[in-house]
């Protein structure tokens, strides 16, 4: 099988070496079950970045973790306060507008 | 002897009666008359002159001189410049064909259609020039490429400029591209360009220098990595890595030290971009593709050197001209790709030793595999090369790494301080 040269992400592809790699990536193939492999997975799978913080952001606002009085929660929620959402009321996709909470 | 004579007075001889003739006889052979009218007719001469002959040949010059206003007469012969009056008479040439009428002035003409042509008067200008259908091209038989309306092939730019380095236009197969061109290189004229690798795996300190290596132990990461030394026999002997490529030390860590990527794994396309000295610009896209399809060599001077890093001997030999394209061995991998996706691979066999460094370096008609110094000599991989598959390889599009353990690929051009080929802060290469 000739090297694929406009391959598509989760394209699979056996060398010569009769290894299999899979497209993880733009410009990558990593052979499959190495350690690399693994990484570039995750990385494809992660939520991005900003979300995982504003997931530990909120995990501290309810105190599911300690840190609500830390420099970092604060700086985070003068951001947020700077730019609330409306009281009371919250984003439908739907509407494409905000919504009454019922 | 008788005589007939008369004794002063005339002497007459009448043939009396209408229509005779006074006749001359000899030996009883008439050879002389005179008839009524006074025509005299002679069988001999008149002093040696043909009489009979002669009236012929007066008859018929006596027609052409009646008819000497007749140019048709002059059937041969050159009119002697005494001919022509010294003052040559005015005369129109309104009704001359075959003539292209060009403009005399210091103002273009209006409304030209392509191909007026037009003699520019202006002063410091007095050219000819012609209209291309969109505006006035000079026209000139002296194909310079001092400018755009000049271009000229190579060959005939070798005939203009005997040293230097000249921004030029050149004929690229009929288009005119603007171009560093050096003629002080052996065999030139030839174009100089540089690599330019936009995207990925790239040294960060100098993006004519391509290094790809393994998660954070590249080629360079430690002092007997980049202590290695490598004769790549342009002159210059042995060179640790770190300087091999280029005037500026490269840096032994860090993304100036290349690209890196996850281990077991194959990487690209990393395209390849092209500086352009001429214009101190990133070559543009028809120039690339244009180039591409014209070139045909590259100097010896200034040869392509992809090199491997670390491969501990496990890296697997691998046919020159295979065009499976890459694959994951333990070792490392280095590809080209042309713009008809045709593979080569630039490290074609490395079967050095622990840390060590193997060099391939060619040009479109030679190839030389070398090992650093005291490593094993490197393998040639499944054939013989002798230089490039394609031509258009000298300018290849893309570049594919595999990536195994600690180590990885170097490719760009070698500096060679007899050539001392450093221009812009680039390393640069001839081709034509």
């Amino acid at each position: 099988m000739a090297f694929p040269l406009n391959p598509s992400i989760g394209d699979f592809y056996t060398d010569p070496n009769n290894n299999t790699l899979e497209y993880v990536s733009e410009g990558a193939w990593a052979l499959v079950g190495t350690k690399g492999y693994i990484i570039a997975k995750r990385v494809k799978d992660y939520i991005r970045v900003e979300e995982q913080l504003d997931m530990l952001w909120h995990m501290m606002d309810d105190e599911t973790i300690p840190g609500k009085d830390s420099s970092w929660y604060n700086v985070i929620k003068e951001v947020k306060v700077l730019h609330n959402y409306p009281a009371g009321k919250v984003w439908s996709e739907a509407a494409n507008s905000w919504v009454e909470v019922v | 002897m008788s005589t007939v004579k008369s004794s002063a007075e005339n002497l007459t001889l009448n043939a009396d009666g209408v229509g005779n003739d006074i006749k001359f006889q000899s030996n009883a052979t008439e050879i002389a008359a005179i008839d009524q009218a006074g025509n005299l007719t002679l069988s001999g001469t008149v002093d040696g002159v043909d009489i009979q002959t002669l009236n012929t040949a007066v008859a018929a010059n006596t027609a052409k001189v009646t008819n000497s206003t007749s140019a048709s007469d002059l059937t041969s012969g050159t009119l002697p410049d005494a001919r022509f009056p010294s003052t040559l008479p005015a005369i129109s040439g309104a009704n001359l064909t075959g003539i292209d009428a060009a403009t005399v002035s210091t103002t273009a003409p209006s409304s030209p259609s392509a191909g007026d042509m037009w003699f520019d008067s202006t002063a410091g200008t007095t050219a000819m020039k012609v209209y291309s259908g969109t505006g006035w091209d000079q026209m000139s038989n002296r194909n310079d490429g001092a400018t755009q309306g000049s271009s000229a092939t190579l060959a005939v730019l070798a005939g203009y400029y005997t040293s230097g380095k000249h921004s030029l236009w050149v004929d690229i197969d009929g288009t005119a591209m603007q171009l560093m061109v050096d003629f002080d290189a052996t065999g030139g004229p030839w174009v100089m360009l540089a690599f330019k690798f936009g995207t990925g795996g790239v040294n960060g300190q100098n993006d004519d220098l391509y290094i790809a290596g393994a998660d954070a132990n590249g080629p360079l990461n430690n002092t007997g990595r980049s202590g290695r030394t490598l004769n790549l026999g342009l002159g210059d002997g042995a060179e640790t890595v770190t300087t091999l490529w280029g005037a500026t030390t490269l840096a032994t860590s860090g993304s100036e030290a290349g690209g890196y990527f996850p281990v077991y794994g194959v990487y690209g396309p990393h395209t390849i971009e092209y500086y352009n000295f001429a214009t101190s610009a990133q070559l543009s896209s028809s120039y690339k593709t244009g180039l591409q399809g014209w070139v045909s060599a590259i100097s010896s001077e200034t040869p392509h050197v992809m090199a491997e890093c670390d491969s501990q001997g496990l890296t697997s030999s691998t046919n020159w001209l295979l065009q499976t394209g890459p694959s994951t061995d333990s070792g490392h991998q280095g590809w080209l790709r042309d713009k008809d996706n045709y593979f080569m691979r630039g490290t074609n066999g490395d079967t050095s030793t622990d840390e060590s460094w193997s060099a391939y370096v060619w040009t479109h008609n030679t190839y030389t595999a070398i090992a650093a110094a005291g490593a094993s000599t490197p393998g040639r991989g499944g054939g013989s090369p002798s230089g490039l598959p394609t031509d258009p390889m000298i300018l290849p599009e893309s570049v594919h790494v595999a990536i195994g353990t600690g180590g990885g690929i170097v490719f760009g051009t070698p500096s060679n301080s007899s050539l001392s080929n450093e221009y812009d802060s680039r390393t640069y290469f001839l081709v034509k």
